[in-house]
């Protein structure tokens, strides 16, 4: 149970803990799975299920597994973006259409061996700009 | 890099990107730093100049500039005052709250705080429709978090504003996402219309002063009071600054959500964006706003998307569906689903729309069933226009609005309808004539067999023939054949 913010300096000292919180290291891997309603209905639960005893077989301790909201490419779920750890928010690698033979290939090539599946990439086609 | 046709995020800037449930990474993102600057270093009245200069309009379907509606709310008189999110989001098809909402909960409820503090208001309210089950969740999990944090609460960041927020659940009405029938259904009753004025700015929930905005709109709250009116509108155009997230949906390959500045062409954004017409077909129109919008079709394709370029063309922006239509779909059979639509939820209060509604879904059905005639065409126009000038709310102001857009452009599919008596898409079942080819039919009886008119004659390894008279054109023997044999035109 965190302490209340009782000023607007508390706010971004917290920020500066959080910014440095999330960045991890080169040999680490974030995972982030489409689990709003639409990443659900398309099966997202079953991949993240899939990767997470992938991972447990592959015997891998430097991978985060996280859910986020709908990330736009609607017509590719589920959708699974990798991020290695020292890299922003949001710049991963994002792959479509992932079942649960993709997951398991998500795992063993891009995860163990840091080899990116080229032909599962999706929204190359699209840039999104944040400004 | 401006010529580029790209998608912009504000609104949906941490949706795909964030955790939502874990508040450090929508902190980390600047997250809560407009609410500290607004209460720690701008007046309320700062905070609504930012806004009003910046050009916003709300993202709902009604385009009624944001800050000039926060200034009438923050100038009524009153002690107590709510500040409510319309997160109904009723329109089928649409999904771009529910994608906020679920992505990034807490830039709602720092923009419903920010509201509160310039309004004078301490007490929000999310509304929000009951078949959103992962976003209440999404939602009740983040004020908890933010008020474990003191960030929303008693005593905001140690100052003396405080701001609560609650959830409020819909139970299934469309009339529900018009601003007074949803006021009426929290104070627990039927969600039925009010009329205007007094607007809610001045009597609203519980006849107090009330603000209510779309999730959309609140979602670009947070990035204008940081970055500045004059950042927002190095985006959009003169008449719609800014951003707009909409639901591509559809005969397109990207069917989504996309948020593009206002003003690229629709063109580009089927085209480039969306990845073009699904298998290659031939555009006929793309639909927009919704069960309130109209179809545009392609000869309007370069024709920029904002608020008032779909007005003149007789449709709206509404809240952000936009539908891709190819030629094997029926522009009267579009509005018939509709009207379908909007006459099942129309709240019955008012004749032009109860009543209204009604005949005109009756004269479609009639048309789509090949017993409609021209009469019937000006009719439509009639009782649309009457219905759209007469009713007491938005929904039946706007109810007609497909069939009127499709009479305006696709007059010719209409007399197809009414005259010929045939419908040129091949959709509407009943003016569709089913044939068994001779070159194809094998005799195997299996069409026979499945014939509810028994109208399918012919023995055994004997070409079949359909008595036309009977025909109810049902389809099943077409469902049926396992050989092609029979087509339907």
């Amino acid at each position: 149970m965190a302490d209340k913010i009782k000023s607007w300096d508390e706010l971004k000292v917290l920020r500066q803990k959080a910014l440095s919180d999330i960045v991890g290291k080169s040999d680490e891997w974030v995972v982030l799975i489409g689990r709003a309603t639409c990443g659900t209905a398309a099966g997202a639960d079953q991949v993240m299920s899939v990767i997470n005893d992938s991972i447990e077989e592959q015997g891998l301790d430097n991978v985060k597994v996280l859910s986020t909201g709908c990330f736009g490419n609607c017509y590719a779920e589920p959708v699974v973006e990798v991020r290695r750890g020292d890299m922003p928010l949001g710049s991963g690698t994002r792959y479509g259409y992932v079942d649960a033979a993709r997951a398991q290939e998500i795992v063993i090539k891009h995860l163990k061996k840091g080899e990116i599946i080229e032909d599962a990439i999706i929204g190359q086609d699209r840039e999104v700009y944040i400004p | 890099m401006s010529d580029q046709v790209r998608q912009v995020r504000i609104a949906m800037r941490n949706c795909g990107i964030i955790d939502p449930s874990n508040i450090m990474e929508y902190i980390a993102r600047d997250g809560y730093e407009a609410l500290g600057k607004s209460i720690f270093e701008l007046t309320p009245e700062n905070v609504i100049d930012i806004i009003k200069s910046s050009g916003l309009r709300g993202r709902g379907g009604a385009g009624f500039p944001t800050g000039t509606k926060w200034e009438f709310t923050g100038k009524s008189q009153g002690n107590k005052k709510y500040v409510i999110c319309n997160a109904d989001e009723g329109d089928p098809g649409a999904f771009m709250d529910r994608s906020i909402l679920e992505g990034d909960p807490h830039s709602v409820l720092e923009a419903m705080a920010i509201c509160g503090y310039a309004i004078g208001s301490n007490e929000g309210i999310i509304y929000i429709r009951a078949e959103y089950p992962g976003a209440v969740e999404r939602l009740q999990e983040a004020i908890a978090k933010a008020e474990e944090l003191g960030l929303l609460g008693d005593n905001i960041m140690g100052s003396s504003f405080s701001f609560r927020i609650r959830l409020y659940l819909g139970a299934g009405a469309f009339v529900c996402g018009e601003e007074t029938s949803l006021m009426n259904s929290v104070q627990g009753r039927r969600g039925e219309p009010r009329i205007k004025p007094p607007f809610p700015a001045q009597k609203g929930l519980w006849n107090v002063p009330t603000n209510i905005n779309n999730v959309e709109t609140f979602a670009n709250i947070t990035q204008i009071i940081l970055k500045g009116a004059d950042w927002f509108r190095s985006f959009g155009n003169e008449d719609s600054p800014g951003t707009k997230v909409f639901a591509l949906a559809g005969k397109v390959n990207n069917v989504g959500l996309i948020e593009i500045p206002m003003g690229t062409s629709l063109r580009d954004v089927v085209n480039k964006i969306g990845g073009g017409v699904s298998d290659n077909k031939e555009f006929k129109a793309i639909q927009t706003g919704g069960p309130s919008g109209g179809c545009i079709p392609a000869a309007h394709l370069d024709i920029p998307v904002d608020f008032k370029s779909l007005r003149e063309l007789g449709s709206i922006m509404g809240s952000g569906g936009m539908i891709v239509m190819d030629e094997s779909d029926c522009m009267v059979a579009v509005s018939k689903f509709f009207l379908e639509f909007t006459a099942e939820e129309s709240c019955g209060k008012c004749t032009p729309c109860r009543i209204g509604n009604m005949r005109l879904l009756e004269i479609l059905t009639r048309i789509t069933e090949g017993n409609g005639t021209e009469g019937d065409l000006e009719e439509l126009q009639r009782l649309g226009r009457t219905i759209c000038d007469t009713s007491l709310c938005g929904l039946g102001q706007s109810s007609p609005n497909p069939v009127l857009s499709t009479l305006n452009h696709y007059m010719d599919e209409y007399i197809a309808h009414v005259r010929d008596k045939k419908c040129p898409s091949g959709t509407c079942t009943n003016l569709l004539t089913f044939i068994i080819l001779d070159g194809k039919c094998t005799g195997c009886t299996l069409c026979k067999k499945v014939c509810p008119t028994s109208c399918i004659s012919g023995e055994r390894k004997e070409i079949h023939h359909i008595d036309q008279e009977h025909c109810i054109k049902c389809g099943a023997c077409f469902d049926k054949c396992p050989f092609k044999a029979i087509i339907k035109k």
